[in-house]
């Protein structure tokens, strides 16, 4: 789509068709100098993003352990195959599935009751904008462990039980320290949305008598559908991959262990290169299929943000 | 102008970079020896005598690790996988001696080369065997480490010390206090269950004639040693948090006036640290051995310890060499084991005074060394480790001993063939 309205602008007024057969001479130079220009970019993206996919891909087939050099050999599926049927690994799907799960759906309710407030905001709107958004400019680490402290029996100030401690707490706090550190950006994607929605729609419901709620699901959301999706899909891949807060509060203990913390745990900790790329790739998968599932589930064009399409 | 500016700055970014590039120069053609090691107390003591007795035949910088084992661990992995041959002497926490040799990151020593540490007459039988990998020494022990039972003795009052864990459970009852033992997922875990399992009488790993390792941990006595750590998190012997107390939280907790915490497993640091802090507290405290788990054979407890290796991608190996036979020198083990409070290696220094002015323990902590619980040497330490804190965390959740067993069994496999998520 891009490149179409691009070559339509630089050559001349036509509109942007189609036009696969008769290219003028002149379009089909373009054309060539378009890629040649593209080219370096699109080299250095491979370089950096495709090739180590590959590599990743390739070494998960092989037994590889930079421990016991001697005995590396190929084993084609074989690492995904004690990955698929370890309990390890099913316990941490189940971990980061509770963990995306809440987060994001917490994040996408008050994520959006801050974005109306910001869209709101008559009077002091700098002011509230930025104290929104100052718990995303706070560097993860730092936030997992100012909950950690909180919540501590010793240091915290949130009673004296000791939810790291067990199950239900463990998972609540790594939930709420993610909720508070990314609902600005949530909001920040809705508030986008917010302002794309036609004003004059807003004021003929009122006309109509709609009531606030009414113009909220009838007119607000339908309209920023695309807004909204590209929020949760952003928010769900990012917290799939949810690595820092889990590793400083409980570096996986009570059945919290993450898909990244093992691969972590793999490749950092155990040097055991070909498992740990073989719960890369799958955690890659993953992330490929919740993609597709909301791109494919909302029915939205993602190129057209705004959702009326 | 701008070219001379450009050449300028060229010969800048140049010279620094040929100055690390060779490990030679250092200060006027001193070989320079890069010591990678966690931050100790004792370190800057030692060095500083090495250096000055060399004369000019070496120097020894350090290159501090982060504070943690794991993360220091972790550092040194990633750099021995990538041939970091500014690596001369690593300071290895004795558990991960086995992995490094297996790997081809530590170079074994040839008889002799050792003068201080070389032989099994010279060197605590615990330590002197964490160093030993395939039937050669890749090795230098420079500092040992065990765990005691410390007790409050008012607390106590004229009952009998505990010599075995039923004991102990029954005094901790009597006086109302909880035993101060970790519970958090990490390393200390092991350390525990290792020295129960070989308390019992069996092993977490054998190894066989042709150095192929395999999961021992006879059903038996590793159950005994699981019945224990049920207890440990079910009785009201358990500490409140302890699925989070590490080591220095227990101190913490047994140094505080107030707590009911009279009873506690640890390290032998605890005893300067609450020296320092409160002396008079310090009269309070009692060190006793490491309780057994069956009344009639003595415990084998846990053993810590930094051991020397050399990296195999070392420029300078006979400086290195040097270094090590000046560090595990008695003068300097005295050094490390009175300022920083962990016993020396060396049989001749077992019941040294200067040592033992400033560790009172110290023939008690002698005697659990030559008879200590050394962790499994195997190059797949670190899973089986891994494994076993995945399978105990948290200790009150064990209920099923016997479950317990099949699973640990099971990831402990596993973990040995390379093959464990964990």
């Amino acid at each position: 789509m891009a490149t179409v309205t691009t070559t339509s602008k630089a050559g001349g007024h036509e509109k942007p068709v189609k036009r696969k057969a008769g290219r003028t001479d002149r379009a089909r130079a373009e054309r060539k100098l378009g890629i040649k220009l593209a080219a370096p970019a699109a080299i250095v993206m491979l370089a950096v993003t495709a090739y180590p996919i590959g590599y990743a891909i390739y070494l998960s087939m092989f037994r590889y352990d930079l421990r016991t050099p001697d005995l590396n050999e190929f084993v084609f599926l074989d690492n995904y195959i004690l990955v698929l049927t370890s309990q390890v690994f099913g316990q941490a799907v189940l971990a980061t599935t509770i963990i995306t799960v809440f987060s994001v759906v917490i994040e996408l309710v008050l994520g959006l009751a801050l974005a109306i407030v910001m869209h709101r905001a008559l009077s002091l709107r700098r002011s509230v904008r930025v104290a929104i958004l100052v718990p995303y400019g706070i560097i993860t680490v730092i936030s997992a462990y100012a909950f950690a402290f909180a919540v501590a029996p010793d240091t915290g100030f949130i009673g004296s039980s000791d939810p790291l401690g067990n199950q239900v707490g463990s998972f609540a706090t790594v939930i709420l320290t993610e909720v508070w550190k990314t609902t600005p950006f949530m909001s920040l994607l809705l508030l986008a949305g917010l302002a794309t929605v036609p004003e004059d729609l807003q004021e003929a419901a009122k006309v109509d008598g709609a009531t606030a709620w009414q113009r909220l699901i009838k007119i607000t959301l339908p309209n920023m559908k695309g807004a909204i999706l590209v929020a949760l899909l952003f928010r769900a891949l990012d917290a799939f991959r949810i690595f820092d807060t889990v590793y400083v509060q409980t570096a996986g203990a009570l059945g919290t262990q993450t898909i990244s913390g093992l691969g972590y745990n793999s490749l950092i900790t155990r040097v055991n290169l070909g498992l740990g790329s073989a719960i890369s790739i799958l955690l890659f998968l993953f992330i490929i299929v919740i993609a597709f599932v909301f791109v494919k589930g909302f029915k939205t064009n993602l190129g057209t943000v705004k959702g009326a399409d | 102008m701008r070219r001379k500016a450009a050449w300028l700055l060229a010969t800048a970014m140049v010279i620094p970079l040929a100055a690390c590039g060779s490990g030679d120069d250092g200060a006027g053609g001193v070989p320079t020896v890069n010591w990678y090691i966690g931050n100790e107390s004792w370190l800057d003591d030692v060095i500083a005598a090495c250096n000055d007795q060399a004369g000019g035949a070496y120097r020894i910088t350090a290159e501090s690790l982060p504070t943690s084992p794991d993360g220091q661990r972790e550092q040194l992995v990633r750099r021995l996988a990538a041939k970091d041959d500014s690596i001369d002497l690593i300071g290895m926490d004795v558990i991960w001696t086995g992995e490094f040799a297996q790997a081809g990151w530590i170079e074994p020593f040839a008889p002799g080369e050792l003068a201080n540490v070389g032989t099994a007459e010279q060197v605590l039988a615990g330590p002197f065997d964490s160093a030993q990998y395939d039937g050669q020494q890749f090795a230098a022990p420079l500092n040992s480490n065990t765990r005691l039972l410390w007790y409050r003795a008012s607390r106590l009052g004229d009952r009998p010390v505990p010599t075995t864990w039923d004991e102990l459970f029954a005094t901790a009852r009597e006086i109302g206090s909880p035993i101060q033992e970790t519970g958090i997922r990490a390393e200390s875990m092991v350390v525990l269950f290792n020295a129960l399992v070989e308390s019992a009488g069996t092993s977490i790993v054998t190894v066989d004639e042709q150095g192929e390792a395999t999961v021992a941990l006879e059903q038996g006595p590793t159950i005994e040693a699981l019945e224990i750590l049920k207890r440990l998190g079910q009785s009201p012997a358990a500490p409140p948090g302890q699925s989070n107390l590490g080591e220095d939280d227990n101190r913490l907790a047994f140094q505080s006036v107030d707590s009911a915490s009279s009873l506690m497993i640890n390290w032998p640091f605890v005893y300067p640290s609450v020296v320092e802090a409160d002396p008079t507290l310090a009269e309070d405290y009692r060190a006793a051995p490491f309780p057994a788990v069956n009344a009639n054979e003595p415990a084998k407890a846990a053993l810590g310890g930094y051991n020397l290796g050399i990296g195999s991608f070392s420029r300078d190996r006979d400086a290195s060499l040097a270094a090590i036979n000046c560090l595990t020198s008695p003068e300097q083990q005295r050094t490390i084991a009175t300022i920083g409070g962990q016993p020396s290696v060396l049989r001749s220094l077992g019941d040294d005074p200067a040592i033992k002015k400033e560790l009172p323990f110290l023939p008690i902590m002698t005697a659990q060394l030559e008879n200590a619980a050394p962790r499994p040497v195997t190059p797949n330490y670190n899973d089986v480790s891994l494994a076993v804190r995945t399978v105990l965390h948290p200790l009150s959740d064990i209920t099923d001993t016997r479950a317990t067993y099949d699973e640990l069994k099971d990831l402990i496999d596993k973990s040995l063939k390379s093959q464990a998520v964990l």
